[in-house]
């Protein structure tokens, strides 16, 4: 059982200003890089790979090297992290190389020469168990696997990008107008809310901490941004964004069916606040109830130590 | 120029899907059917260029049992041209991959300037039919965009090529394809358009040409995927409460839950 | 009096040929008004003449709508101006007969008339007076001060001058006519001022004034029908033919499926009764004080919104004439912030309500709403977001629609599928089906029918929105398809009589759902509930706490449907709860919530929001009467209020309720009253159709 698992590392398309935005990027694709590695070690003969020499990652050139060597030594599976690139090179790839393509795994199991790999479907509204027949290629969802502490930095192998199947022009990069390097709404995958429970934008420093902790993207309740508390743009509900992220933090937000129409089909939503009578809870997969100004700064020190830790 | 999109026709996205009593594909009785919301992306996205110049043609095609007409009469009534349905018995249960040959076939004929999907599909949440498409048809793609024009014209004032705008974190890649291209849209600028009523009536007397997967060449035989077992999510809301207590014990033991039972930190 | 053109032909001819050109004048205007006016669209306004007929008594003789405060002291002046004009025109006919004729109109040589006439004359002219310094000195806010209006008041109080003039001049010059009675103004003017011409020239003095009345007569009336004063004509018409539906009903498209432009793309597409409401607008700015929206600070001002239809009938109406194919600019599109002034409505009929001449100012708006949303896709993203839910999941929040009935497992509420039998639908409506505050109220509402023994179910899963929001948006298609899917559910269960505990389903069952051949008894859940209490039915104890509740008047259960007391009844009924009034905004005057008209699902970025500003007035009357609950019998209004107790912080004193909620904690123990049966209160209920 020969498995694969890519790099991301140096092919990401990250802002390239050296900011937050880029250092967060450049941890959290140093860290599925390291939970995909030791899946594939777990899951047999492994070898990680990487390509080089591209300014930053476009499909045909990347998925070019890749198939090169994948036809050669023929893999039997090759695992990709599910960020917004790696599912773009693990589809083109699977269709260059007429394998069976499964998206987001949260699970793998190999048996009988074939994989299992459990994943959600319909938005996440069901989860489902598919057999891939192998060879295959697979993109892991990022922080399905614990890593195994003190797992060792694989030996990667880089191949070089085959710069000639190039059919596209790289122009320009034009960061998004809020420079605060922070995700907007719709892009997120942790989104951290505020709602009038934090009494005044004054008290949003804390909320803004956490986020940048998280890599989240700021929300508000309606009437949070009519207050003028915060901008517009960052209104999640019914009459502002709807978002769907994997984690949905809502603080002092009591759960109107205007929010609730706007972000209940979050993967995992955490709630904050000091009425258990609030709405907000029947949604929740996680509540808290008890004093956001106790609470929050905890929170964002516990979580500080878990990020540590990683 | 002409625009061919390729939608499909999932259960909306207000539906709550059930998991059938096989176990492995979900109930359909219920269900309202409506255009993947990242293929209605595209489609507001196609048309956005069609305001912008109203010589574009739109056409739209989907592969899918004859249910998927409805979704094709939606996008028509948004402001779509023509519309191809591709059918029949085969169609009904292919992977990503055949779909991508079928709908290649599509192109072939219908010989469109650029082709647009949505990201990924809201039923199997796969994300492959656009990538695979560009490789059957050895185009080159980008993924995850949310705006292209012509790029900005040539000295002799003729259209160099197509400037795309790929979404990435922090900001927006530009990338020029000269050629044909298959891209797969994020997000259109506006929200998909609310089709107009007369837009309504004339979709509804609007022939819709009907191809046979089979006869494309295409069949069910030899998928990669099968689906060994589907089942619901846990019940939301049965949510764990931590009631007020000492506060920092409160944070760590959250800390802790998203980490090794959400699996989200 | 003698006219001094009496015995001299040339004179008679002078005074024919001025009242010719002047009245000439007058009517070629007034046909060049009516050839545009039959510019709109056809609508049969002759049905019910009783009741135009008795509107034409009480609205345009008696002046009813303008009584109303805070406009008591204009509309007595008005009022005065108005009887006085119909009085003195009788008097001034009179001058011109005799003037031609040498003729008088029988009776007006009487003293009654004499002295009604010179009585109205000097309460014009004092009205006038007030009308000036009001002008003048403290112009109303709303009010379109403009030359025009000072044109008319100056030409008014010129006439009464000339009047007065003649009168007292003729007196001394002795031209009274013999039998006829002396003018008593003249008279007291003669009494204070026993001179007040020199020498011998009262006779020339009577007769410049007569001439300069007369004269001033044909310039009046070849001026009016260009001025805003058109009013003094088209109102008699505009009351007669005012809209006899109810007033919570829109208008229906009918064979929608047929047609090819919808709502109101030209002014061609508005009715010619709305045509008429532009040339009947006089200025007044009574709307545009009630309104709202344009209290809050948005583009709104429904004054506007008539005169803008007005001026583009009167700019365009000329070259539409010519050119039947000509469409003219679209209404929605007169100016660029057309559309903004139209998303902003709220619909609560404050407008309608407070407009003195029976404009129908809704209708406009929704016409052009329905030409936005269905000819040109032209809706506020968010609004559309909700359409399309409505129309894929049967609820404009697209909450999954097999959900609808989960709050009613708890109380285990039978559903027409399991009990066919039963007498009453309620009709949850989507806010208390799938939100959970309102989940509540549905809960109360089942409550308080099972303590009373009322016999009713609920369709489940098989109730679907009742369109409103769609058909208040524009979308007249959505309402249409959502209102034919009711009416099959409940002609499928052979329902007859409904219950809502909300205004907007409660209003468009009773009043709209008639138009597409479903017609019931509908009743909203406090009128079902006065009566169960005044019948004995439904007993209620003292609760533990003393509440001083303030009733919060929804648009669609008041305005709309005129239902003001029997929430205000129930509230009284209950033990312990004292009802206080919103002053001066309640009842008729009832502020908005803001919710209404589609705005519940619209962002409110400009100005304040409407439910804050509500919220103020209701802590202007608790500074005064200390409130602990606001009642209110609407689940949208219970959402806008209870989002601006928490933006004014009064969340923990004063908490917004539903009367129903109210009425559920106060229901005595079982046992402690008398079975009741349903059959007795079959009675209840609005008739509709």
């Amino acid at each position: 059982m020969k498995v694969w698992s890519i790099v991301e590392r140096g092919t990401a398309p990250a802002a390239k200003g050296g900011g937050d935005a880029d250092r967060r990027e450049e941890r959290a694709q140093r860290r599925v890089s390291l939970e995909i590695a030791a899946k594939a070690k777990e899951l047999g003969e492994s070898k990680a790979l990487e390509v080089t020499g591209l300014e930053r990652y476009s499909a045909l050139p990347v998925v070019g090297a890749i198939a090169a060597k994948a036809k050669a030594e023929s893999p039997d599976l090759i695992l990709v992290a599910a960020t917004p690139t790696g599912r773009d090179l693990a589809a083109r790839l699977a269709a260059r190389l007429g394998w069976a393509y499964a998206s987001e795994a949260s699970g793998i199991a190999i048996e009988g020469g074939a994989a299992t790999i459990t994943r959600t479907m319909y938005a996440g509204k069901v989860r489902a168990a598919v057999r891939a027949s192998l060879p295959a290629v697979v993109s892991v969802r990022p922080g399905a696997f614990t890593l195994p502490s003190g797992a060792a930095e694989p030996a990667v192998e880089s191949i070089p990008a085959d710069a000639g199947a190039e059919k596209l022009a790289f122009q320009r990069f034009e960061p998004t107008a809020a420079a605060s390097g922070r995700i907007p709404l719709a892009e997120a995958r942790v989104v951290v809310s505020g709602g009038r429970g934090l009494r005044g934008p004054e008290n949003w420093k804390m909320v803004e901490e956490l986020a940048d902790l998280l890599g989240a993207a700021l929300g508000a309740s309606r009437a949070v941004t009519d207050a003028g508390w915060r901008p517009n743009e960052e209104q999640v509900g019914q009459t502002g964004r709807t978002v769907t992220p994997d984690l949905y933090i809502a603080l002092g937000i009591s759960g109107a069916i205007q929010h609730l129409a706007g972000m209940t089909s979050s993967k995992v939503i955490v709630a904050v606040n000091k009425d258990p009578e609030a709405d907000i809870f029947k949604v929740a997969d996680y509540g808290v109830v008890g004093d956001l100004f106790e609470f929050l700064p905890a929170f964002t020190e516990e979580v500080k130590k878990a990020k540590a830790s990683a | 120029m002409k625009l061919l999109v390729c939608v499909k026709q999932t259960p909306d996205s207000t539906v709550r899907v059930k998991v059938a009593g096989d176990g492995r594909s979900i109930d359909a009785s219920q269900i309202t059917w409506a255009i993947s919301p990242y293929d209605e992306y595209a489609v507001e996205l196609a048309l956005e260029r069609k305001d912008a110049d109203p010589s574009t043609t739109v056409a739209v095609v989907t592969v899918g049992p004859t249910r998927s007409r409805d979704a094709l009469r939606q996008a028509l009534a948004m402001g779509c041209d023509e519309a191809i349905l591709v059918t029949g018995a085969a169609a009904e249960s292919l992977d990503g991959l055949a779909v991508a040959r079928a709908l290649a076939k599509v192109v072939e004929e219908a010989k469109p300037a650029l082709v647009l999907c949505g990201r990924q599909a809201s039923d199997d949440d796969q994300g492959l039919v656009g990538q695979a498409l560009a490789e059957t048809l050895g185009w080159p793609h980008v993924s995850t965009i949310t705006k292209f024009r012509p790029a900005d014209a040539g000295p002799a004032g003729s259209v160099d090529g197509i400037d795309v705008w790929r979404e990435v974190e922090g900001g927006h890649e530009v990338w020029r394809t000269s050629g044909p291209v298959v891209l797969t849209v994020q997000k259109s600028e506006k929200e998909p358009r609310y089709p107009s009523l007369p837009g309504i009536m004339k979709a509804k007397k609007k022939e819709i040409p009907e191809k046979d997967a089979s006869s494309l060449g295409v069949d069910a035989g030899g998928a990669k995927l099968e689906i060994v077992k589907m089942e619901p999510p846990p019940a939301r809301g049965g949510g764990k409460i931590v009631k007020d207590g000492d506060m920092k014990q409160t944070a760590a033991e959250l800390v802790r839950l998203l980490r090794e039972e959400a699996k989200i930190l | 009096m003698i006219a001094p053109t009496t015995g001299n032909a040339l004179l008679i001819g002078a005074l024919i040929v001025v009242w010719a050109v002047g009245w000439g004048l007058f009517v070629r205007r007034a046909w060049q008004l009516y050839r545009w006016l039959r510019l709109g669209r056809d609508e049969d306004r002759t049905e019910h003449p009783a009741r135009r007929l008795r509107d034409e008594l009480v609205i345009y003789l008696g002046q009813r709508k303008l009584f109303k405060r805070p406009y008591l002291v204009r509309g007595i002046a008005h009022a005065l101006i108005f009887w006085g004009f119909l009085i003195i025109t009788v008097g001034t006919v009179d001058l011109f007969v005799s003037g031609v004729f040498g003729y008088r109109l029988p009776g007006t040589g009487t003293a009654p008339f004499v002295w009604t006439v010179d009585l109205f004359a000097l309460a014009v002219v004092a009205s006038i007076a007030l009308a000036f310094v009001r002008r003048i000195f403290l112009p109303p806010p709303r009010m379109h001060v403009a030359l025009d209006g000072y044109l008319i008041l100056a030409g008014i109080a010129f006439l009464m001058i000339t009047l007065l003039v003649f009168e007292t001049a003729g007196l001394v010059a002795g031209v009274a006519a013999e039998g006829s009675a002396d003018p008593p103004l003249g008279r007291a003017i003669l009494g204070l001022w026993p001179s007040p011409f020199p020498g011998e020239s009262a006779a020339a003095v009577y007769g410049a004034a007569w001439w300069a009345h007369l004269v001033g007569v044909a310039a009046f009336a070849a001026y009016l029908p260009q001025s805003k004063h058109l009013h003094i004509f088209t109102t008699l018409p505009n009351v007669f033919f005012r809209s006899q539906r109810p007033r919570g009903a829109l208008d229906l498209i009918d064979g929608i499926e047929e047609r090819e432009t919808f709502g109101a793309g030209s002014v061609r597409d508005l009715s010619w009764k709305q045509l008429l409401d532009g040339y009947t607008c006089t200025e007044c700015g009574r709307c545009s004080d009630q309104c709202p929206a344009l209290a809050t600070g948005k583009p709104l001002d429904p004054q506007k919104i008539v005169l803008d239809v007005r001026d583009q009938l009167l700019r365009e109406g000329a070259r539409l004439v010519r050119d039947g194919s000509d469409r003219g600019t679209p209404p929605a599109r007169w100016k660029p912030t057309k559309t903004e002034e139209l998303w902003a409505c709220t619909t609560c009929a404050a407008c309608v309500e407070a407009c003195p001449v029976t404009i129908e100012h809704l209708d406009k708006i929704v016409d052009m709403r329905r030409w936005l949303a269905m000819n040109e896709g032209d809706v506020p993203p968010e609004a559309q977001r909700s359409l399309t839910n409505i129309e894929r999941a049967g609820n404009p929040w697209g909450q999954p629609p097999d959900t609808r009935a989960d709050w009613a497992k708890d109380p285990a509420v039978p559903t027409f599928a399991e009990q066919p039998g039963a007498e009453w639908l309620y009709f949850v409506g989507c806010a208390a089906s799938f939100d959970r505050r309102n989940q509540k109220v549905a809960r109360a509402t089942v409550e308080v029918l099972r303590a009373a023994g009322v016999s009713f179910a609920i369709l489940g899963v098989e109730e679907t929105c009742n369109g409103d929001p769609a058909r208040r948006i524009g979308n007249e298609y959505l309402w249409q398809t959502q209102a034919r899917q009711n009416i099959e559910t409940f002609g499928r269960y052979g329902i007859k009589k409904v219950i809502a505990s909300c205004p907007h389903c409660f209003n468009t069952i009773a009043n709209e759902y008639p138009q597409l051949g479903g017609s019931y008894e509908v009743v909203h859940a406090t009128q079902l509930v006065q009566r169960l209490v005044q019948d004995g039915r439904l007993a209620l104890r003292d609760g533990a706490a003393r509440d001083a509740v303030a009733y919060h008047d929804p648009c669609y259960l008041g305005r709309h449907n005129r239902v003001y007391d029997e929430p205000r009844d129930v509230l009284d009924a209950i033990p312990g709860v004292e009802r206080v009034e919103i002053e001066p905004y309640h009842r008729e005057r009832g502020f908005c919530c803001g919710a209404g008209g589609g705005r519940m699902w619209m962002e409110e970025k400009v100005g304040q929001r409407v439910n804050h500003r509500r919220m103020d007035q209701i802590l202007a009357v608790d500074a005064k009467t200390p409130v602990t609950k606001v009642a209110s019998g609407c689940p949208f209004c219970l959402i806008m209020l209870d989002e601006a107790v928490g933006a004014r912080d009064v969340q923990d004193r004063i908490k917004p309720i539903d009367v129903l909620e109210l009425v559920a904690t106060h229901i005595r123990p079982p046992g402690a009253q008398t079975e009741a049966r349903s059959d007795e209160v079959e009675h209840l209920g609005r008739a509709s159709g």
